[in-house]
Order: structure tokens, then sequence, then C-alpha cells
């Protein structure tokens, strides 16, 4: 199986689960649902392992977001135009799991993960999405000393999203 | 709109006139009105005695007032000079006046009764007001005017606020009782001032500000936010790679150590090291605190205690944890190994070389001194050892012989092993055991390494008197049995035997129930204590190693051979926040790993001045800054061309060293070296020597027909003609198997070494920052062994190892856009204690850096000096928006 071939399998394997999800294909591998605003976002990644036991396997992670548009504004990231669907704050779904440690699933000849996958979905994205309905959710998220709580963002680039959140506010 | 009556008419005459005329003026109007009013004399009886004298007048108390918006204000009268209800009611009377000001259209009429206030009402604009016409009233008429007739009523914004920001001094820091250091944080103290009723109240705010993150720090003891518990993150630690070291080249079979030592007194083989794995050197993932130690002998020739610095963003003092697997135990498939925790201590006086091993009982199991008085570059050592032993003869004043016998360890002994520990005897003329001593030996109170036993002169006649069985003594024997303990040794390491170079020239021998024993000959100990005058004290000496610190024996432990002969070096000092390393002549600025000042060395080891190691910290150590060391000690010799003429310094030597460097690079001079130090070395095996030979010869060969070899180099190489008259007695296939691995990397390494002087010469064209030389900056961390993991994806092996040890892993395969590439990073991790974010490309072979591009390195400076952002799906998939800095790093499988 090759790249192409991987992402068409992502693509068919998850694509009706998802949509019976409220979410839809908004481009190759990236799933959204949710208002211009507010875009609650499912992407997939993927890799062709080379060496290990996974050799010649197309290997896949899921990732979470959110994409709120007035963060992206304020901030002005380069690489967030909403066509690119970047989340605002996003982070790979093996961080949402309690044990947080780096998982990803593989595609053989006798097996598909999908149901797992999907139950992960359920189990830690959606209750993600319903953390963080606005602004303030995330605010509160980041405003933590706990760099577990910073998504995937660095200290500094949390600064400045909390920067960019206190502007909002202040503004309204 | 108020009527403009007389009464108002006259009080504005009256407001223009000068105060005196004004009073007059008001007196003469009040008492023509007066006379003119219609009202009857019975009516104002009363009102005209108190109005006509001086204390019945109407004044106003409050002359002027301030408020905020909104807020009332009351405007206080007097009436016969009393205030409220002391003030006489006059049925009829008031006080009245208008209040004008910026936010009224129209004045408002204001009454009170006289005496009382005017309640001033809440007003919604700022602004000066006045409440004037000021005056008393009966019903309609008009009695009086009050003195003052006009109140000036001033309408602020209470809440003025501002906020003033300076920096804080040190001095004014520990004022306030903040304890920060100024060299790592800026702060500042926010006054926020209020403006509350005419008074500014000032509030004090401090703040830290992390110059590096720029992140706002908490205030101790004044945030209200509680920290999360600690138990939530797990403080790093070093999960050991379950694998079993294994020999660099693997057809080379392990020789233990034998039983018997080589006449030097050293181990016959040193292993190699299996691998490198090299620490990354913003992860600081071997953190781990030694406790216990505080009774240890771990202090320096200067008295000092021992201390170092590891690479990798450890900070000062801070042991370094190696956990390896003790290779002479044999695991079954499926177990797991028992492992051995071992902890090097370094040398931060010194050139930051390894001095200590210790256990996890802060217990020394080897030592390592390399500069020892004695000639031998290094002693690797197990155990303490006795280097004096020696007879005093005491005289009193009548001739009474004392005989004191005395044996001296180098560490303090453990009290425990001492009543079978030593012994003192007689032996016959064949060694045999005659009688021994009855009486106890006894630790030296002033000297607790020292053991002493004290005879009278009729102890010592019965000590070495005939033995009942008849046999005739003839030697005094002074030993150390194998019971004998150092305190800070383990319980199972003896006191080591006397070294063979001191066996051979002084009267001491060693066996295995005696590690040490001195003997003499009774007949001259005789005479030397007869020899003594009264009243005096001599001593005989019998072995004595004056200076020794300790004896020279790996104990043949794999491990601790592995540690040994690794190539750590200790920096002495560092800096967490600013990454830099102070290195004794320079500081290495370790995110870079390059050095913030030139060499003052000038072009000894390098073309590039600001290069570690020689820009090959790889093979290399530069354990002082100044010039790089081979891995065995060795110095590149053609090097130093040029460094004769004009010390060094001026256009020619300059340019004469580069050749030389150039060419020393070209040629691999480095390992030449290095390698003829391995064959000078008699204390290496025949097999180290030979592999050293092989390698110098191939080299030798290589530069002299100046063939190019890529791919199999051992095959090639083996085309030369003459090479295999070099090599020896190795054969072909041996040296095939050698080259293949060691020529074949030194000639990657070359190549990238060349891609590596292009990079440079692109960036010093486009950049003025400093230059970063090829992979330093994660490669000059240290030197760790690992084992062979054969079929796991290395990336997969560091990312378990980095998740152990507090890391998080972000995402994996990420793609950054630089001006030069889209760089694709193997791994962006986190660091769960700090918050920190970084790439980390895994290099599994020395090999695979010579597939970099020059772009990749380009991309990769650019990342670590202006960040990168991330583009593409995995990284949409992980959420990861930026990386601002990545390294590279060799991990081998």
């Amino acid at each position: 199986m090759d790249l192409n071939k991987g992402r068409r399998t992502i693509t068919s394997t998850f694509q009706e689960p998802l949509h019976q999800r409220g979410f839809s294909e908004a481009k190759r591998l990236t799933f959204t649902r949710g208002t211009r605003d507010r875009i609650e976002i499912i992407a997939f990644g993927l890799r062709k392992a080379k060496v290990g036991s996974k050799a010649g396997h197309i290997c896949f992670g899921v990732g979470v977001g959110v994409r709120f548009e007035a963060i992206e504004r304020a901030l002005r990231n380069k690489n967030t135009d909403d066509r690119e669907l970047f989340p605002t704050v996003g982070l790979s779904l093996h961080l949402l799991r309690p044990e947080r440690k780096y998982t990803e699933w593989c595609f053989d000849d006798t097996n598909s993960p999908s149901m797992e996958v999907i139950s992960d979905v359920d189990q830690y994205a959606v209750p993600f999405f319903d953390r963080y309905q606005n602004i303030d959710d995330v605010r509160s998220a980041l405003v933590s000393e706990d760099p577990r709580s910073w998504f995937t963002l660095s200290p500094a680039e949390r600064r400045e999203m909390l920067d960019a959140i206190a502007t909002l506010q202040s503004a309204t | 709109m108020l009527r403009a009556n007389p009464v108002t008419i006259s009080n504005r005459i009256l407001l223009r006139l000068p105060s005196r005329l004004r009073a007059v003026a008001a007196a003469a109007l009040a008492l023509s009105l007066l006379v003119s009013s219609p009202a009857s004399s019975a009516e104002i009886a009363k009102a005209d005695l108190e109005i006509r004298g001086s204390a019945s007048s109407l004044t106003v108390v409050t002359i002027s007032a301030t408020t905020g918006i909104d807020i009332p204000v009351a405007i206080q009268t007097a009436f016969g000079g009393k205030q409220n209800d002391e003030a006489p009611l006059v049925e009829g009377l008031t006080a009245v006046a208008e209040l004008t000001g910026p936010g009224l259209e129209s004045p408002i009429r204001l009454e009170t009764a006289p005496g009382r206030q005017f309640q001033i009402p809440g007003l919604s604009r700022e602004g000066n007001y006045l409440l004037q016409n000021i005056r008393l009233m009966r019903g309609a008429e008009f009695l009086q005017s009050a003195t003052p007739a006009v109140v000036s009523i001033a309408v602020a914004n209470v809440l003025q606020t501002k906020v003033r920001v300076r920096q804080l001094s040190p001095e004014e820091l520990r004022a306030r009782g903040i304890t920060v250091d100024a060299r790592n944080f800026d702060t500042f103290e926010y006054t926020f001032s209020f403006f509350v009723n005419g008074q500014t109240v000032e509030i004090p705010y401090f703040v830290n500000i992390d110059r590096t993150t720029r992140a706002v720090l908490p205030v101790a003891n004044e945030t209200p936010y509680a920290l999360p518990p600690i138990t939530a993150v797990k403080p790093p630690r070093w999960t050991p790679p379950t694998a079993i070291p294994t020999e660099l080249v693997e057809d080379v079979p392990y020789t233990p150590r034998p039983p018997d030592v080589e006449a030097s007194g050293r181990p016959q083989f040193r292993p190699s090291i299996p691998a490198a794995l090299i620490i990354p050197s913003s992860i600081g993932v071997l953190h781990q605190f030694r406790a216990g130690a505080s009774e240890n002998p771990l202090r320096d020739g200067h008295g000092g205690l021992l201390k170092q610095i590891i690479h990798g963003g450890l900070s000062y003092d801070d042991p370094i944890e190696v956990t390896s697997v003790d290779g002479a135990v044999t695991i079954a498939p499926g177990v797991t190994p028992p492992l051995t925790r071992l902890y090097p201590i370094y040398d931060e006086v010194g050139a930051g070389d390894l001095q200590l091993v210790l256990n996890q009982n802060a217990e020394i199991v080897a030592r390592s001194v390399p500069n020892d008085p004695y000639g031998a570059d290094t002693l690797s050592l197990s155990g303490a050892a006795a280097d004096r032993i020696a007879v005093v003869g005491k005289k009193n004043d009548t001739g009474e012989l004392t005989v004191e016998v005395s044996l001296r360890t180098t560490e303090t002994l453990a009290a425990s092993s001492i009543a079978t520990g030593v012994r003192l005897a007689t032996l016959d003329a064949t060694g045999a055991l005659v009688r021994k001593s009855a009486v106890e030996p006894q630790i030296d109170p002033a000297n607790p390494s020292t053991i002493r036993w004290t005879l009278t002169y009729a102890e010592w006649q019965s000590l070495i008197t005939v033995s009942p069985s008849g046999t005739e003594p003839n030697l005094l024997s002074i030993a150390a049995t194998n019971t004998l303990r150092a305190a800070a040794w383990g319980a199972e390491v003896p006191i080591l035997p006397a070294p063979d170079w001191a066996a051979a020239t002084q009267p001491v021998y060693s066996s295995a129930a005696l590690p040490i024993e001195a003997r003499a000959t009774l007949a001259s100990l005789a005479t030397f204590l007869a020899g003594i005058p009264t009243a005096t004290t001599k001593t005989l000496t019998l072995y004595e190693v004056e200076g020794l610190p300790l004896l020279a024996s790996a104990g043949g432990d794999h491990d601790i051979d592995s540690l040994l002969t690794a190539t750590f070096h200790a920096h002495p000092m560092s800096s967490r926040l600013g990454q830099l390393d102070y290195v004794r002549a320079r500081w290495l600025h370790r995110t870079t790993g390059t050095w913030l000042s030139p060499d003052p060395e000038g072009y000894r080891d390098s073309s590039n001045l600001y290069a570690f190691g020689g820009g090959d910290p790889v093979n290399g150590r530069d354990p002082s800054g100044e010039a790089r060391r081979t891995k065995n000690g060795g110095m590149n010799w053609f090097g130093d061309w040029g460094d004769e003429t004009d010390d060094g310094v001026g256009a020619i030597a300059i340019a004469k060293n580069t050749i030389g460097n150039t060419l020393s690079d070209l040629l691999m001079l480095d390992a030449w070296a290095d390698a003829n130090v391995v064959l000078g070395d008699s204390s290496r095996s025949g097999n180290e020597r030979s592999i050293a030979a092989a390698k110098a010869g191939g080299i030798a060969a290589l530069n002299l027909v100046g063939g190019e070899i890529v791919g199999t180099a051992g095959k090639a190489l083996l085309k030369v003609p003459g090479a295999k008259n070099l090599v020896g007695k190795l054969g072909e296939t041996k040296v095939a198997q050698v080259l293949a691995t060691d020529v074949g990397s030194l000639l990657t390494k070359r190549s990238v070494q060349a891609a590596n002087v292009a990079d440079n010469a692109v960036a010093s064209l486009a950049d003025d920052t400093i230059l970063t030389p090829w992979g330093t900056r994660s490669r000059s961390t240290g030197k760790f062994v690992v084992g062979e993991r054969s079929g796991l994806d290395p990336v997969e092996d560091f990312i378990v190892q980095a998740e152990a040890n507090g890391f998080e892993v972000l995402g994996r395969e990420i793609s950054f856009k630089t001006p030069f590439e889209t760089r694709r990073i193997d791994v962006v991790l986190r660091n769960q204690a700090t918050g920190q974010v970084g790439g980390v490309e895994i290099k599994s072979s020395l090999a695979e850096f010579s597939k970099l591009k020059k772009e990749q390195f380009a991309a990769d400076r650019f990342i670590n000096q202006r960040g990168a952002t991330a583009v593409g799906e995995n990284a949409r998939q992980a959420g990861i928006k930026r990386i601002d800095s990545v390294m590279k790093i060799l991990w081998e499988r």
C-alpha cells in the first residue's frame, strides 16, 4: 500500500462513521463540522513505516482540534488560512488518552483499526469539542501552569494566544 | 431659566466689586431692603435682631468642594454662627442658591434651612460647578447675601487610573522580599493609582518576566492560583535500554581480563565503546540525584568536592546515571535483564575527566587517575590499597624499648574488618608461619586509615622467640588479609595487591589470602632496634609508595570498563537559562554547539576557530576549549603545521594552518594520530593494537594512492597494493570488515565535513550569526553505552525512551517550511516539565548524516535561528503550527 492508497483507504473507511457524527470532508483527510466562526476538526496524518515491525505498512494518527476564526485573525497566523483548516487549538488523539503515550494505527493485510479509532473519537474527541465551546474555554486551559494544558503550543505561542484572547475579550 | 430680579442683578454687581467695597455695599443694600420691607415689625422683630448683628448673618462654611461623577456632596452653611440643629429655626426664612456648571443647561435652584446643608445632587459630567448667589430669603423676599455667596464645586473622575512601570533594581527586589535572580528575570513594579476623595491611593503589583520565554511568572506568595499537584508530572528519569552491549567490531572476540596481571600491572583488554548515543543538548533526560555519598572521599587533589557537569542541559553537580547490563550475565529470551546502575563522577577542577564510579549505595566501585605520579596514562582502580608499612622503635629515658608496627592504607578502613583483616606474625626461612602476635591491632584515632600494633619489649620478645615446636623464626610479616575493607568500598572489594613494579623493587608480596604483605628479617630488625639511642624514636620503613592514591585494576567488570574507557568529560559550570557551559578556557553555547569566542590556541586544531572539538565532537574531545583531543588522547600533528612560525599569528601562519587542517581532514590524520596512540600503548591487547595498525595502515595506503573509496570501502581498499602487507597478521577478511566499518565511517564523515565547509561558507555570506558546524549542537553532548536492538525502528525506540523520561510526543514526520526546503522532522516533542517544544531528527548511523543535503543543514540552522511554520497533513493532524528548534541526534540501534 502506498501513501495515496492509504489516503483513499482512510477516507473510505472513516467518511461514513464521521458523517454520522456530523462531520464532512472539507479537504483531503480533514473532516469538519460547525460554523465558520468555530470549526471542529478531525484530521488524519499518515506515514509509511520503513523499518521495524511495521515496515511497509501505512500508519496514521488522528488529531482533533477547534478553529476559532477570531483568534486566528488576531494572531494573523500565516499558516492558518481558513482553506488550510489548521486548528487554533488541537492535538493528537493519543494525548487525550489518560496515559498520553504516542499511538498510531496501521493498516496491514488483515487488520483495519476503524472501530478502535471511532471508539476513541467518541470517547475522547467529542468531549474535547464539548470542552472548548468558546474562546474563554481556551483561555481557561491556557492560563494553567501545567504545560499539558497548552495543547501543542510552546510557551511563547501560549503567551501569544493568551494575549490575542485578552485583546479580543477587552474589545467586547 | 431664573428670572433676572433686582436681587440677582445686585448680587452680580456685588460680585464684580473689590471685597472690601463689596462688604460695605452689601450691608447698605441689606439695610435699605429691611427699611423698605413691607412686613410688619412684629413679624420680623426677632429675625431683625439676629440678622443685624454680626453673629446673625448667613455664612457658608464649605467654601469649595470636590466630588466624583454621580456622587452627591453637601455644602454646609451657618446661621448666627450655628450649624445644623444648633442653628436657630426661624419660620419663613430659607437659604437659597443656584447651581450652574457644564452639565446643566440652566441653573438649578436649591434651598435649605439657614445653617443647614445644601444637598448637591450627583452630577454626571466632569468640570467646575458654582453654587452661587447664596442668600437668605423670606419667601420671595431677599434678605441678605451669604458670606461668601459663591461656592466652587469640582466634579472629577474618581477612578482616575494610571499605571506606572519601572524595572526594579536588585536592591529594590531584595527590599521587597522578592528572591529572584536579577540575571534571569526582569521584574517590573506596576503601580495602580486611584483618586478617591481627593486622595491618591497607590497599589504596587510586582510582575516577573522570564527573559527567555517572555512569560509572566507568578510572584511567590502573591498568586491566588494553586500550582498543579507535583505528582502530575513525573520527574525525568532515565530508563535504560533493554539491551546487551556488544563490541563495535563484532568479530573481535571479547577477551576477559586474565586472572593474573601483566607486567605493567594493568589489564590486557579494554573494551571499545559498542555504540554512541548522543544526548540532545536541550533535553535533560538523564537527571538523577545522588544520595548518601557524603561520607565518601569524593574530594579532588585540591581538597574540593569532586563535581561534574554533563552535557545535555543538566545542572551543576548533577551526577549522571548510566545503566547498562552486565555483559557476563546470560539473558533468556523474553526475560528482563538485571540492571546495574553506575554513577560516574567527574573532576571539575581538572580537565573534566572521570574520577570515580559509584554504585547505587554510593560506594566506590572504580576510580580513574589520569595523571598518576608513576607514569601510567590512566589507572583504573577498583579498591583501596596499602601504601606504607613501617616498624618504629622507641626507647625511653631508661632505655626501655617499645615496638610499634603500622600498616597505612589509602582510605579510611572499616573498623569491623580490622580484627581479622590484618596479621602481624613471624615466619621461618621458608616463609611458613611460626607465630602470630597476641597484641590486638588498633586503628590510629588520628589517622583512621592506619592500623597499629604497639608491643612492649616483653611482647616483642615473645613474638620473635622460637615456636613451641622448635621452629626458628627468621622473618617479621606485616600483612593485610583478604577480609580487610575500606569504609567507602563495597563489602566485596578487598584491599588491592601491590603493583608489580612495586613488588619488583620493594619487599612486598601478594597472594590470594594476603593481598599485601611486607617482610623484614629479624636480624636486620634486631640491628635496627639495637641502634636506637636512649630517649629516641626511629622508624624503619619496609614498604612505601608515597602519594599512591590507589592501585590499578579494572576488576574485569564490563560495565565499569566501558565507563572508564568512554570519552565523557565534564563542564565545570553551566547556565541553564542561558544555554551556556563554562569550559575552562571558553564558554560553549550548547544550542549551537559553538564556542562564543575564538580558539585561544588559534588554528591549532581546526580552521574553524569556533568549532567544538575541532568540528568533530564524535571522535574528539575539547575538555578545555583549547585543543581537540582524539578519542585516545592523540594530537593531529599536521594540524599544528604553521604554529611553529610566528606563533600562529599572521596571515601566513593562518594560511598554513588552514591548509594543514584541510589536508588533515582530507587525509584523515586524526584517525592516523589516534591509531598510533593505541599502537604505542603496550597495555593494549594484541587485538586492539592490531586493529589500530589496520586503521593506520589503511589510512596510509589510502593517502598514498589517493584513492577515492565509496560504498564498500573495505573491499576497495583490499585492492590497493601494499595494504595487506601493512595490516600485518589480520588477514583479508578482517581487514575488509574492519575497514568497511571504521574507514568507511571516516570516509563518510569526511564527505559530510566537506559539505559542512561549503555550508558554513554559504552561511557566512548570508548570515552574521555564529557559524554552526554540522551536527555539533547535538553531538557535543556525550556518549553512552547502549546495546544493539536489531529489528526495532530507531525512532520508535527513541520515542519510548523520551516518553519514559518526561517528554510527550506531539507528532511524527512533521514538515516545516523554510527558505531552503520543506524540512520534514522525525519527531516533535514537548518537555512536560518546562513546556518547551522541539523537533528531533534521528539518524541511526553515522553514515546517514552524509545523506543530508546542504539544503537540509541550512534549513535546520534557519529553524534554530528563526523558527519555522508547520505545513501539511501531519502538522494539521498533530495541531502543530510552529517549531523553534530542531536537533539531529545519532541513535544507534
